[in-house]
């Protein structure tokens, strides 16, 4: 099982300190698709995580969100999908998103000072209790 | 609504760990790798379970100092992510993700993979988790002082020179009003003019700050960053072994 069960135990962590009564209707998770999770095993993760803990969720919910990244030197704003990557370099961003820094640069003037502003990783987009 | 889940795993990724020391300075180039590294060495070669982490995200150089070639090795992968076992020591850095290019940060960006390594990494049982801290008390400093709430003893590192006196001072006071018990100031003789080591020593003293060890000038430890066996061989590594066990003294591991 790779890092995506350590992933789906973050969620639950969570869902064990703030879900009261450890019951919920409704867990949406967003999915930043530049660390590229794997959405399957993520799930399966999560469900047998969730069992483990004692946590009833009646419906999990994925919302995939397209990366997207700006340029703080000049302010370019571009996408990235990371089957467009190197595969070595689209695993390195698979452990930490951050290491984008190391591999790219700003299309238009070449700064490593860029962010990104969406799609970078898993959130809680919602609880519906 | 929008949460990050990461920060309710990193106590229990720490839960299994008994001491944290943190290598700190206020300045840098002072030495810290040095000291992290040859402590962690020590540590473990006394019979302790030593872990090292590299927390200086924009230069890391514990793997340097070991020897360990990132570009050809990665943290095994289950479940989670484990530390590279090198030397009885187990070893986790940002650098076996960015491969050694130059990987420049902002603050949400050091907070992002603080949370993201933490989260990820199965540590196990271990006496000691080594911290490699990048100068300062910034962004990550701060994240470890927030998420590592239980036992932890920072060991300040001093360069013999004027200019370290005045942030070591700082430093310390400020661990003091976190109600933080440094093990101790270590003056790096390698580094600054050894001809002023009194000076710097004393000063501290007057001020209250407990000098527990130096480390020697070395000019062999220059020639042997990189391997591990050479390293245990150097003047550093020997004066090390004091602060090794007045950090288990600090710490309550053994008792002087």
């Amino acid at each position: 099982m790779v890092h995506e069960w350590a992933l789906a135990e973050s969620i639950v962590n969570y869902l064990s300190l703030e879900l009261p009564g450890k019951k919920a209707e409704k867990v949406v998770i967003g999915l930043g698709r530049l660390q590229s999770i794997e959405q399957d095993i993520l799930d399966f993760a999560l469900r047998e995580l969730l069992v483990q803990a004692d946590i009833h969720v009646e419906e999990i919910t994925y919302v995939i969100i397209e990366p997207k990244l700006r340029c703080r030197a000049c302010g370019y704003e571009w996408k990235i999908l990371p089957e467009e990557l190197n595969e070595e370099i689209a695993e390195m961003i698979h452990f930490v998103p951050e290491a984008i820094h190391s591999f790219l640069t700003c299309p238009r003037c070449g700064s490593r000072d860029f962010e990104i502003e969406e799609g970078r990783g898993i959130t809680i987009v919602e609880v519906i209790k | 609504m929008s949460i990050d889940p990461r920060e309710y795993s990193i106590q229990m990724k720490l839960k299994d760990i008994s001491t944290f020391i943190p290598v700190m300075s206020y300045k840098g180039g002072v030495g810290k790798t040095t000291i992290s590294t040859l402590l962690s060495l020590c540590l473990a070669d006394v019979g302790y379970s030593v872990s090292l982490l590299d927390l200086d995200f924009t230069n890391p150089c514990v793997h340097r100092m070991l020897g360990i070639d990132v570009k050809k090795l990665m943290p095994k992968e289950e479940k989670g992510i484990f530390p590279v076992e090198i030397e009885n020591i187990g070893v986790m850095s940002i650098a076996f993700f960015t491969k050694d290019n130059p990987t420049p940060l902002r603050g949400a960006e050091l907070n992002d993979v603080f949370k993201e390594l933490l989260s990820i990494t199965a540590w196990g049982k271990l006496d000691f988790l080594i911290l490699d801290m990048p100068p300062g008390l910034s962004d990550v400093s701060l994240d470890v002082l927030k998420y590592f709430k239980r036992d932890l003893y920072p060991l300040i590192v001093s360069s013999s020179s004027r200019l370290a006196i005045v942030p070591t001072i700082n430093l310390f006071k400020l661990m003091k009003e976190l109600k933080l018990s440094p093990i101790g100031v270590v003056i790096n003789g390698g580094i600054g003019t050894m001809s002023i080591y009194r000076e710097v020593a004393e000063t501290y003293l007057r001020e209250g700050l407990e000098v527990i060890g130096s480390i020697e000038k070395d000019e062999k430890l220059e020639e042997v960053i990189g391997s591990p066996m050479e390293l245990r061989r150097t003047l550093a590594y020997a004066s090390i072994k004091k602060v090794c066990f007045r950090a288990l003294s600090t710490t309550k591991k053994v008792a002087l």
